[in-house]
């Protein structure tokens, strides 16, 4: 499996790197400094990346290969779950590290940037599951990458809802939204998963 | 005879078009030829043999019982499916990862034989030099089967000569087995011990090539001549113009029987020919 996360590395590395510059510069310039939502947003753009190595793969028709030298369709499935989780440190590195510029001897707040990262982590872990399993739906990666625009947006506000709900019903304390976030990451990896293989697994290539 | 693959009763349908009871045995240690017009369904077939299709029916079965291990089939389609802006140091290491018993030695001596430089992006290749890194790989992690779908397809001769080269060399180790799917039929005489014919999704023909090469002929007369051979004797019917061409299973007896019949000796090409554009009985 791990010569197949590489791969997908190596074919959105320059994708990364120009996402880096982007986020860097978009997070400095756009984002409201006092909220630390760059450390959000950062690692968020990263979870893009997942639709490029899919891209690739529909191009060449590398599953086609994959597939007939005996390689797994599980294990390939869970090579861009891997792979696109890879990605998503960078992002969230890049937005920490922005943001700690920003407000370094301004009222630098670690506890808010460390909190914001970390759910900036499991936003794009849910937003890059829900892309992986679009993909393998639509076996389209072009079809997918519309299709993830629009249920992207309703599943962020689903989670923001979600989470407004769950701090009301069990109090409040950045703590358990943390908690309800992690929860709802750990079920939308699973769902997408089991569905990703389970459509993956029955396509003919 | 060990089979390197069985394949009993494969059903595949894909709305008008499917491949219809194929009952197939590549043996071990040989070279398989498959042949068949643009849309016969050897890709199909293919794809079904190792996995990238479904099957509606029937079982493909190899010695380990299973499916086979990651590595046990080196696969070269005519459609190169590695990635242009890799190159083929990159593509050897992405290869390495996958097939435990890679041999970057070997790969490396391949690409230097075919005079392929390894840091150069398969973007800049031709046409030609894609197969080749394609054999390169398949040939580099010591498969047991190694399957060429149309593999010499848009190369010139000379290409598909040195390809045919190192069918060759691996073969020389009789563990190995080669499916060889094409329409260039010379190619397929020259290396193939079996020989397929599959068309519109069946497998119309299937034996030794010097069996084939022997026993088929084409019988060519009068039309009444020509149908007195009787159907039991006839694959297929040609009519152009005034005379009647008939592919026949017995070249020698119906010679012999039909003295007034003209019976040639039947080349791949002409047996295939005789299939697809005449009438098969």
């Amino acid at each position: 499996m791990m010569s197949l996360v590489k791969k997908d590395l190596a074919l959105v590395k320059g994708g990364i790197i120009w996402l880096g510059l982007f986020a860097a510069v978009f997070c400095f310039l756009f984002i409201d400094r006092s909220n630390y939502v760059m450390c959000i947003v950062a690692p968020v753009l990263f979870s893009s990346l997942a639709s490029t190595s899919f891209a690739w793969d529909d191009q060449c028709q590398w599953n086609v290969f994959a597939v007939s030298s005996g390689i797994d369709r599980k294990e390939i499935v869970r090579s861009k779950y891997v792979s696109s989780a890879l990605v998503i440190p960078i992002g969230a590195v890049i937005g920490a590290v922005i943001a700690v510029a920003v407000t370094f001897g301004d009222g630098l707040d670690l506890a808010s940037i460390a909190v914001n990262t970390l759910t900036g982590i499991v936003l794009s872990v849910v937003i890059f599951s829900i892309g992986i399993c679009v993909n393998y739906v639509t076996g389209n990666s072009i079809r997918a990458q519309y299709l993830s625009i629009i249920i992207l947006m309703v599943s962020v506000i689903a989670l923001v809802s979600g989470t407004v709900f769950a701090n009301s019903l069990l109090g409040g304390g950045m703590a358990v939204i943390l908690a309800f976030l992690v929860a709802v990451m750990a079920v939308v990896v699973l769902v997408t998963y089991r569905i990703s293989c389970d459509r993956f697994l029955k396509r003919d290539l | 005879m060990d089979n390197a693959v069985e394949i009993r009763g494969l059903c595949k349908s894909f709305g008008s078009f499917g491949l219809e009871d194929v009952s197939l045995d590549i043996p071990k240690g040989y070279v398989v030829g498959l042949i068949g017009e643009n849309g016969a369904g050897k890709t199909t077939l293919i794809k079904c043999m190792t996995g990238a299709c479904s099957i509606d029916s029937g079982e493909v079965s190899f010695p380990s019982g299973g499916r086979p291990e990651v590595g046990d089939i080196g696969i070269v389609f005519d459609e190169c499916h590695f990635f242009p802006n890799m190159s083929g140091a990159q593509i050897g290491g992405v290869m390495s990862g996958m097939f435990p018993k890679w041999d970057q030695a070997s790969y490396e001596r391949l690409m230097s034989g075919f005079g392929i430089p390894l840091d150069k992006k398969l973007r800049e290749y031709s046409r030609g030099m894609k197969m080749k890194i394609q054999v390169a790989v398949a040939l580099s992690h010591d498969p047991k089967l190694v399957i060429l779908d149309e593999a010499t397809a848009g190369m010139d001769p000379a290409a598909r000569d040195e390809f045919l080269d190192i069918v060759m060399g691996y073969m020389a180790d009789e563990e190995h087995t080669v499916l060889m799917s094409s329409h260039i039929t010379t190619d397929l005489e020259r290396v193939a011990d079996y020989i397929a014919f599959i068309h519109e999704g069946r497998v119309l023909m299937y034996g030794t090539k010097d069996d084939i090469m022997e026993n088929y002929g084409i019988a060519k007369g009068r039309e009444t001549d020509v149908l007195s051979i009787g159907r039991e004797n006839i694959v297929s019917i040609r009519r152009d113009g005034y005379s009647v061409s008939a592919l026949v299973k017995d070249r020698k007896g119906v010679g012999e029987a039909y003295p007034e019949l003209v019976v040639d000796p039947a080349s791949l090409d002409d047996i295939m020919v005789m299939i697809i554009r005449g009438d098969v009985a």
